[in-house]
C-alpha cells in the first residue's frame, strides 16, 4: 500500500474526523482506486433490442470490464446483463475449432477440411437438386454486414429465396404489422418520446425485465412528470404492472377483443380525432384470407358499425377484464396530452399477432396520438440487431433490402441491377419462414442447411419434431456458434466456431432506428472466426464451383466490414430507409444515429413521418404535405390503414382436458437461451435455472409449494419443473423461460403460427398440471 | 501546505445540496457522512486559505456548523 | 511535527475501523435465494432504485461461490455509474471513492436522510 506524506495526512485527518462522530471509514487498499481498464472501446451491448452503448475496458489484450455509454441514450446505464459482459468471451465452452460429426462423437478439423466438405455438400446439392434444396437460418443478432452479405449470396448469388431468420420467431408480426398500417416497417418514434408521454400504454410487455434501461426512463417519467398516467395490460402481475395506474389483467388471447372496445369507448364518447382519421387514414377489412388475402376499402360509417358489437360489457365477457377498467384506459388514452404504446412478445408471438400491432396502430390512428413528443405506437424489439440486420436488410425469405420485396417485380429488377446479376436471377417466389423451413429439412426437401449465430435446437416451437429432424443422418446441418455444446451444435454435422461480439467489428440496428458500429476490441479466441469471413470465403468457392468464378470475385470479395457497409448504404439510397449519409467514420465518432440520413450532413432523424419534427423524406416522397406524411403508403395516396380486425383467439386455448394455459418469456438475469448469460456466475447465482411460475390458488388446488416438482404436459411433450408459487400469473395461467438449455420449455409450445407474419404462437398454448 | 479536517453539520435533509456545494469546492476532499455531520478535508495553500474555505461552507445554504478536528502543517 | 505525530497516534489507535478484508460467504446449495437469510437488507433493497432496476445482490457482492465480496469498492459500479465513480457527474463532483461513505448500501439514502 503506497501513500504519499500528504496523502497520509489527508487520511488520518479524516479518521480523526470520522471517529469523533462515528463514522467508519474503511482503511483504503490505497487512495487512488486500482485503474481496472488502460483502454476504452465504444460498442453496443451484445442483448436485448434496446440496444444499450458501452465501453469495453481492456487491460492486458483482454476485456475486463465494460460501462455504460453516457453519451449514448442509455445515460450510461445497463442492466445487470450488460454489466457482466465480459465473461461471454472468455468461457470454458467457446467453440475453439471446426468439429465433424463422427458417429455420436465431434472430431476437431482444420478450417480449410471443414470449407472444402461445406462447399462441396452444397454444391453437389445444387447441382443434383437445383438450388432450393439448400437453406440458411440466420440472426437477429448477427451483424448487418453479415445478414446483407449473406441475403446476397442466397437471393442474387444462387437464385433462392431459402433464407430466413430468427426474427421470424419475435418480431414478424410486428414488421407485419407496421407494413400493413403505414406501408412501410419500422416505428416512427424514438425512446426520446418517453420523455415526453403523458400516457403509457404497456401491452404485452414486461418491460421490467426484458428491456430495464427503457423501464428506468419510463419510471423517471412517470415519476418526475406531472400527473403521468402508467396504463399495463398483462395477465401477470410483473413489476411494472405493479407500478401502474391501471392494470389491465385479462384471459391470454382476448386483448384483441379489449383493442376493439377502447377504440368503441373512444368514439362513442367522442374522443376521436375526426380531423386528423379524415386528413391522414383510409380504412380496410380482410375479407377473405385467401392467400392471397381479398382486401376491401372500408369507411369511417363501416368502421363505427363495425365496433358496434365490441362494447366494454362483451370484451368483459370475452376476457374477463372488467369492463370499468377497459372504459379508463381508452379514456386516458383518448385525453391525455400525449399517449405512447410500447409492446413485445405478447403481441407478435401469436396466431393474430399482426391483428394485434393492427388494433394497437388504430389507436393512434384514431386519437391522432402519433408523428409528435410523446406520441407514439412504438414496438420493442427482443434483438440487438433483428430491426438493423434482419428486418430492414432485408434477410427474411420474403424481402430484399430497404423496403422491397421479393413479390414485387420492380423491386427484385432493381436489386438485380444493383448487385450486377442476371435479370431474372431472383426468384420470384417468397422463400419458406422458419417454421416451414425446419419441416422441409425435416422431410429432406431442403437437404443442405446452414444456422448461424442461433439456436433452434432450444429456440423453435414444438421443439421435438424440429430436433429429431436436425438429427437426421438424411440431410447435412452446418452450424456456426460461439459456444459448444449448444442445443443445436450438438445436432450439427459440422460445427464452425465463431467469433463473439467484440471479436469482430460490424453495426447493429436497435429498436428505435438507431444504428450502431461495434468496434473490434480483442482477436478471436482459438480459431474462432467471424461469420462475414467464413460467408465470404464459402460465397466465393461454392459459385466458383458452380461455374460462375469471375461473378464470385466482382460480387463476393469486400476488403472489410466497411466496404459491405458503403454498399449496404447505397442499397438504401432513395428508399424510405435512406441512410447514405451514414459513414461508417460518422458512426465511430457518433453514439449511434437514427435513419434516415440522406446526407453526409444530415443529424439523423428522431421522429419520422413529420416534416415539423424533423423527417426530411416528407419533403422528398409528399411535398404536398404540410407536415405529416405516411409516405410509405403511397399506394393510398400517402394514409395510414385503419384495419377491421376481428377478435380471433388463440389456436390452443385451454379446455376440460388441458385446463391452463402456458405463456412463455423472458426473466431478466438471462438472455435467450442461455448460451452467454449462464457463462456469468453472477448471473447465473441470481437465476440457477428455469421454473414454472404458479399461482397461489393453482398451486393449492394440485397441491405444490414453491420448490415441489410439478409435471407439466401439453399435446406435444411433458416436462418437469420446480415451482414457482407466487402471485404473478394470473389463475389459469403458468409461466415459465425459455432460457435454460436443461428445461426445454419448448417441447410443449405450439407451432401454429399467424398467416400474416408466419410468427409461432409461442405465447399460449394448453397444458394440463400434476404434482410430480 | 496545511492540511485540515473538519466536521460539517448540516440541516435535516440538506445533504444532497450541500455536498453539491462541497463538489465544487476544488480543495475539499468529502469522506464520508453519518447522519447530519459530513467528514471533509481542506488541503489548501496556506492557513489563510482554509480559514477562508471554512467561512465559505459556513455560509452555505443547510450548513448549521463547521468544527475543525485536526489540523496539521506539512514541513 | 507534534501535531503530526499526535495524527498517526489516532490512526493507530481507533478500535472500530473496518479493515477491507475479503471475507468468505459460508457454504450454501447454489440455488438459495439470499433474502432467505438475508431478509431485513433484501426488504430495503427491493423498497430502493436498485429493488425496482433489477439491480440485484450479485450486481455488488458477487455470487457466493468464485467472487464473493462482502462490501464491495467502487469498482463494482463503474458498469452504471462510471461518471459518479470518476467524480465527473453533473452534481456528484466528489473525489470519494467510497460510495458507502454517504450511501447506504441497500436503501442507496444518504445518511443524512435516514
Amino acid at each position: 500500500m503506497e501513500f504519499t506524506r500528504r496523502q497520509l495526512l489527508k487520511f488520518s485527518a479524516a479518521i480523526a474526523a470520522a471517529s469523533a462522530i462515528g463514522l467508519d471509514l474503511p482503511l483504503p487498499k490505497g487512495i487512488e482506486a486500482a485503474v481496472q481498464a488502460d483502454k476504452w472501446v465504444k460498442g453496443v451491448c451484445r442483448y436485448c433490442g434496446a440496444g444499450c452503448g458501452v465501453y469495453v475496458g481492456l487491460k492486458g489484450g483482454k476485456v475486463v470490464t465494460v460501462k455504460g455509454d453516457k453519451d449514448n441514450w442509455n445515460r450510461g446505464l445497463l442492466c445487470i446483463k450488460g454489466n457482466f459482459l465480459a465473461p461471454i468471451l472468455y468461457a470454458s465452452d467457446r467453440a475453439k475449432y471446426p468439429l465433424l460429426r463422427k458417429g455420436d462423437e465431434f472430431v476437431r478439423i482444420s478450417w480449410k477440411e471443414a470449407m472444402d466438405l461445406m462447399v462441396s455438400k452444397f454444391s453437389e446439392s445444387i447441382k443434383k437438386n437445383g438450388a432450393d434444396s439448400v437453406a440458411f437460418y440466420g440472426s437477429g443478432q448477427a451483424y448487418t454486414e453479415e445478414s446483407y452479405f449473406i441475403s446476397k449470396v442466397f437471393k442474387g448469388g444462387l437464385g433462392t429465396n431459402n433464407i430466413d431468420g430468427n426474427p421470424r420467431l419475435c418480431m414478424a408480426s410486428a414488421a407485419v404489422g407496421y407494413v400493413t398500417t403505414f406501408g412501410k416497417d419500422e416505428p416512427m418514434g424514438a425512446y426520446d418520446d418517453m420523455y415526453h408521454a403523458d400516457c403509457f400504454f404497456l401491452i404485452g410487455s414486461n418491460m421490467s425485465e426484458a428491456h430495464p434501461v427503457i423501464f428506468q426512463i419510463v419510471n423517471e417519467r412517470k415519476t418526475k412528470g406531472k400527473d403521468v398516467k402508467l396504463i399495463v395490460a398483462d395477465p401477470r402481475k410483473t413489476l411494472v404492472a405493479k407500478k401502474a395506474d391501471l392494470h389491465m389483467t385479462f384471459v391470454p388471447g382476448t386483448d384483441l377483443a379489449i383493442l376493439n372496445a377502447m377504440a368503441h369507448v373512444i368514439i362513442k364518447e367522442n374522443l376521436s380525432n375526426k380531423n386528423f382519421v379524415g386528413k391522414h387514414t383510409v380504412f380496410k377489412k380482410m375479407v377473405n384470407p385467401g392467400p392471397p388475402p381479398k382486401i376491401d376499402k372500408m369507411t369511417w360509417d363501416d368502421y363505427v358499425k363495425f365496433l358496434d358489437e365490441y362494447t366494454p360489457e362483451m370484451a368483459e365477457k370475452v376476457s374477463g377484464c372488467p369492463k370499468e377498467d377497459i372504459i379508463k384506459a381508452a379514456r386516458w388514452f383518448a385525453q391525455s396530452k400525449a399517449t405512447s404504446s410500447y409492446w413485445c412478445m405478447g403481441l407478435n408471438q401469436r396466431t393474430r399477432g399482426v391483428w394485434a400491432n393492427n388494433l394497437v396502430h388504430n389507436l393512434h390512428l384514431l386519437t391522432g396520438q402519433i408523428c409528435r413528443p410523446g406520441a407514439t405506437t412504438f414496438s420493442l424489439t427482443g434483438q440487438p440487431n433483428a430491426c438493423g440486420g434482419v428486418r430492414d436488410g432485408g434477410l427474411l425469405s420474403h424481402l430484399l433490402p430497404y423496403g422491397r420485396l421479393i413479390v414485387n417485380e420492380k423491386d427484385r429488377e432493381e436489386m438485380e441491377n444493383f448487385w450486377g446479376v442476371p435479370k431474372g436471377r431472383i426468384n420470384p417466389n417468397p422463400g419458406p419462414t422458419a417454421v416451414e423451413m425446419f419441416r422441409a429439412f425435416n422431410k429432406s426437401d431442403i437437404k443442405c442447411l446452414w444456422v448461424a449465430c442461433t439456436n433452434p435446437g432450444q429456440s423453435l416451437p414444438n421443439l421435438d419434431i424440429y430436433r429429431k429432424g436436425m438429427e437426421s443422418k438424411d440431410t447435412f446441418l452446418v452450424v456456426s456458434e460461439a459456444y459448444h455444446p449448444s442445443r443445436t451444435s450438438e445436432l450439427a454435422d459440422l460445427v464452425l466456431p465463431a467469433a463473439l461480439w467484440v471479436e469482430k467489428d460490424g453495426t447493429y440496428g436497435q429498436s428505435e432506428r438507431r444504428y450502431q458500429y461495434v468496434e473490434k476490441a480483442v482477436e478471436p479466441v482459438a480459431e474462432a472466426r467471424p461469420d462475414l469471413q467464413v460467408m465470404i470465403e464459402f460465397a466465393n468457392k461454392l459459385v466458383k464451383s458452380l461455374g460462375r468464378e469471375a461473378e464470385a470475385k466482382k460480387l463476393f470479395t469486400y476488403k472489410n466490414t466497411e466496404a459491405v457497409w458503403d454498399e449496404i448504404r447505397a442499397a438504401s439510397k432513395g428508399t424510405a430507409y435512406d441512410f447514405t449519409g451514414m459513414t461508417r467514420a460518422r458512426l465511430k465518432k457518433a453514439h449511434g444515429m437514427q435513419w434516415p440520413v440522406p446526407t453526409e450532413d444530415h443529424p439523423g432523424t428522431v421522429r419520422r413521418y413529420t416534416a415539423k419534427y424533423g423527417d426530411a423524406l416528407v419533403k422528398k416522397f409528399d411535398p404536398q404535405a404540410d407536415d405529416i406524411s405516411f409516405y410509405g403508403a403511397k399506394a393510398d395516396g400517402n394514409r395510414a390503414t385503419i384495419w377491421l380486425r376481428p377478435h380471433v383467439g388463440p389456436a390452443e386455448p385451454a379446455d376440460a382436458q388441458y385446463p391452463f394455459v402456458l405463456t412463455t418469456g423472458r426473466q431478466l438475469e438471462h438472455w435467450h437461451t442461455g448460451t452467454m448469460t449462464y457463462n456469468v456466475p453472477e448471473l447465473k447465482r441470481a437465476a440457477p435455472y428455469g421454473f414454472l411460475e404458479i399461482n397461489p390458488k393453482d398451486a393449492q388446488k394440485i397441491g405444490v409449494k414453491t420448490r415441489d416438482k410439478i409435471r407439466i404436459t401439453s399435446r406435444r411433450g411433458s416436462l418437469i419443473m420446480e415451482a414457482k408459487v407466487v402471485d404473478v400469473p394470473r389463475e389459469g395461467l403458468v409461466y415459465a423461460s425459455f432460457h435454460d438449455p436443461n428445461k426445454l420449455i419448448n417441447v410443449l409450445t405450439i407451432d401454429a403460427f399467424d398467416a400474416l407474419s408466419k410468427q409461432p404462437e409461442f405465447k399460449i398454448c394448453a397444458v394440463k398440471l400434476e404434482k410430480a | 501546505m496545511p492540511v485540515s479536517s473538519a466536521i460539517v453539520e448540516i440541516d435535516e435533509g440538506a445533504g444532497e445540496a450541500v455536498l453539491n456545494s462541497l463538489s465544487s469546492m476544488h480543495d475539499i476532499t468529502v469522506y464520508g457522512m453519518k447522519e447530519n455531520k459530513i467528514v471533509i478535508v481542506i488541503d489548501a495553500d496556506s492557513l489563510g486559505v482554509i480559514e477562508q474555505s471554512t467561512k465559505k461552507i459556513m455560509s452555505m445554504e443547510g450548513v448549521t456548523g463547521v468544527f475543525p478536528v485536526y489540523s496539521s502543517v506539512d514541513e | 511535527m507534534t501535531k503530526i505525530i499526535i495524527g498517526l497516534i489516532m490512526l493507530v489507535a481507533i478500535p472500530a475501523v473496518s479493515m477491507a478484508v475479503v471475507k468468505k460467504h459460508p457454504a450454501v446449495p447454489s440455488d438459495q435465494a439470499c433474502e432467505e437469510c438475508h431478509e431485513r437488507q433484501a426488504q430495503v433493497w427491493q423498497d430502493s432504485k436498485h429493488g425496482l432496476m433489477g439491480v440485484k445482490c450479485v450486481v455488488c457482492h458477487g455470487d457466493t461461490e468464485k467472487i464473493f465480496i462482502a462490501r464491495p469498492a467502487s469498482e463494482r459500479c463503474v458498469g452504471c455509474h462510471a461518471v459518479q465513480v470518476a467524480g465527473t457527474a453533473e452534481g456528484h463532483k466528489i473525489k470519494q471513492k467510497n460510495c458507502w461513505a454517504c450511501h447506504d448500501g441497500h436503501s442507496l439514502k444518504l445518511e443524512s436522510a435516514k
